[in-house]
């Protein structure tokens, strides 16, 4: 956090790590319209308050690989796209700022399928078994500590799974699951009615389910790279 | 699992997130309570959920915020330096525009609407046409057209039609553009001598005469008198199409400009005041916050008028504005004070 200090319409300091949530919302309320003045600092204070988030719905959307990249083009959209953004009725800025993120993770995917479609076959295409179809994960390049510290088997394991979910799927459990939104926000931004983010959510949770119990059942392995592959393609490898 | 249970799949989800309500709840109980399925469905359910909950959320690269905080403060700067630019050329931007939007409409509401318009002839053109048709004296039309040429090349459907319409057809009525052509298409006759005596043989000699109409005294004169170019800061403002016709010099009629042929309209002059006198008084009330209709007919036309720009000035008396473009500010500023558009 910074030391710029903000204040409220009635002088008082503004909190920027509040707990309570509408008075997290209040003060992103002044950052927001301070930023919209033109104000890079009040921009940094929402920045610092929803990186972490940004990029955790980036890594679970697409991947690690390039995701600090996404993650910095999503903040650089947010802020061109600012000045048009009015907090009226529910609108809050963390629905609007996470519906940019999830919109630009789907573009990204769609990009990267038009380019896989046009390059061929390439390391993350999805592996089609007798228990269906499994994701592979393509070996991150990154060595950064951060990186590495997350690369628990689980937390791997985990990513393959989502990475093998439709992206609609994937927005979904990553905002009710991992982001831990209630479902009246995850549906606004994903701009769908609550039934529907409720069927995608019970489609994708049983989705998820089933392969989590290939992957307890030793069906599906997550190899030292972090691909999630099948045991069958894993000890097949290790023969070659 | 049966299809009954389908329509369960989402309650049971929902359910685990407390998100049901009062009858869902109690519905969605009493169906667990009946189906070993949908139990089985729901703990595999809340077991996916709680591995999801447990994974803890990724950190954050730590260049990354400070990147995003570099990219705000470029932008911001972009911004404001785009909003400078802006303030400082806000009121010569919107002169140019102005005075863009005057010439464009003096130089092609005309050509526009100059087809439409029945004009006259100058007696040079009406000269052309018929020494065309006239085999004794070949040398001359072999010249001008030549000229024209320069400035004209006809296509060659255009050259073609033309002398078989004036053989089988009788002449539309005269144009200014159809005279033209007359001039214009009449040179490969020249180089074909046999066709020549068909027309002349076959048309009486006044029906050449006709297609050149005669023109009114007063155009017969500004053609023949061959003015000099008209000065730049020559006014546009015009009150009748047919006094700036005459004004217009008449070289282009004989190919060696390409200027338009004649000024635009009254009409067509008042429109383009009623754009720039609204431009004109949007960026006053804009600009000084004063809407008193009185007050800003002062301001706006007491003010030099350098301040919008030295185009507009150019074209407008040296740098005044004239009385029927002040007048159409009047007219303006009592709309905007009636509260019309």
């Amino acid at each position: 956090m910074s030391g710029q200090a903000f204040v409220d319409s009635e002088g008082l300091p503004v909190s920027a790590g509040s707990a309570d949530e509408r008075g997290a919302e209040r003060d992103d309320e002044l950052l927001v319209e301070a930023a919209q003045g033109g104000s890079a600092e009040a921009f940094g204070e929402l920045a610092e308050r929803y990186h972490t988030s940004v990029y955790g719905i980036v890594c679970r959307m697409c991947g690690s690989e390039q995701a600090d990249d996404l993650s910095q083009e999503i903040f650089l959209r947010a802020l061109r796209a600012l000045r048009q953004f009015q907090f009226h009725g529910d609108a809050s800025f963390r629905t609007w700022l996470y519906r940019i993120a999830v919109n630009a993770c789907i573009n990204e995917l769609r990009r990267r399928k038009r380019l896989a479609d046009i390059e061929g076959p390439s390391l993350d295409e999805d592996i089609r078994t007798d228990d269906g179809t499994v994701s592979r994960v393509v070996p991150d390049e990154t060595q950064a500590p951060h990186v590495l510290a997350e690369r628990s088997e689980v937390q791997e394991a985990v990513q393959a799974i989502i990475g093998s979910l439709t992206p609609k799927h994937r927005a979904a459990i990553t905002l009710v699951d991992l982001q831990q939104l209630d479902y009246e926000e995850a549906a606004k931004t994903l701009e769908c009615p609550l039934g529907t983010l409720k069927s995608r959510l019970a489609r994708a949770r049983q989705q998820f389910a089933e392969k989590w119990e290939q992957y307890e059942a030793g069906k599906i392995v997550v190899n030292a790279d972090g691909e999630a592959t099948t045991a069958l393609e894993e000890e097949a490898g290790e023969q070659r | 699992m049966n299809e009954k249970c389908g329509r369960f799949e989402t309650l049971i989800s929902t359910s685990l997130d407390g998100e049901l309500s009062p009858e869902e709840a109690d519905a969605c109980h009493a169906h667990l309570s009946v189906c070993a399925d949908c139990r089985r469905l729901s703990e595999r359910l809340e077991g996916a959920r709680q591995v999801l909950r447990s994974t803890p959320e990724p950190e954050a690269p730590v260049g990354l915020l400070e990147a995003i905080r570099a990219d705000a403060e470029r932008e911001m700067e972009r911004e404001d330096a785009v909003l400078t630019l802006w303030s400082r050329w806000r009121a010569p931007a919107l002169a140019a525009v102005a005075a863009a939007a005057v010439l464009l409409a003096a130089v092609y509401l005309p050509r526009m609407h100059h087809v439409d318009e029945v004009a006259p002839v100058s007696p040079a053109t009406e000269e052309s046409a018929i020494t065309v048709a006239d085999p004794d004296r070949p040398e001359e039309v072999a010249v001008a057209p030549e000229e024209d040429e320069e400035a004209y090349v006809p296509s060659e459907p255009e050259i073609a039609s033309v002398p078989e319409e004036t053989e089988t057809a009788p002449t539309p009525p005269p144009t200014e553009s159809s005279a033209r052509e007359d001039v214009r298409v009449e040179a490969p006759h020249v180089s074909v001598p046999a066709s020549v005596p068909e027309v002349v043989d076959e048309e009486p000699t006044a029906e050449p005469a006709e297609v050149a109409d005669p023109s009114p005294p007063e155009l017969a004169h500004a053609s023949s008198e061959a003015p000099a170019a008209r000065p730049k800061t020559e006014p546009v403002l015009a009150d009748s199409s047919e006094m700036m016709i005459a004004e217009v010099p008449r070289t282009t009629l004989t190919g060696e400009d390409a200027a338009p042929l004649s000024g635009p309209s009254s009409l067509e002059m008042e429109i383009a005041n009623s754009v720039v006198a609204r431009m004109v008084v949007d960026h006053y009330i804009n600009e000084t916050m004063v809407e008193a209709p009185s007050t800003l007919l002062a301001v706006i036309t007491d003010s030099p008028p350098s301040e919008f720009g030295p185009l507009l000035t150019e074209d407008f008396e040296n740098g005044s504005f004239g009385a029927s473009f002040t007048e159409t500010i009047r007219r303006v500023l009592s709309e905007t004070e009636n509260g019309l558009p």
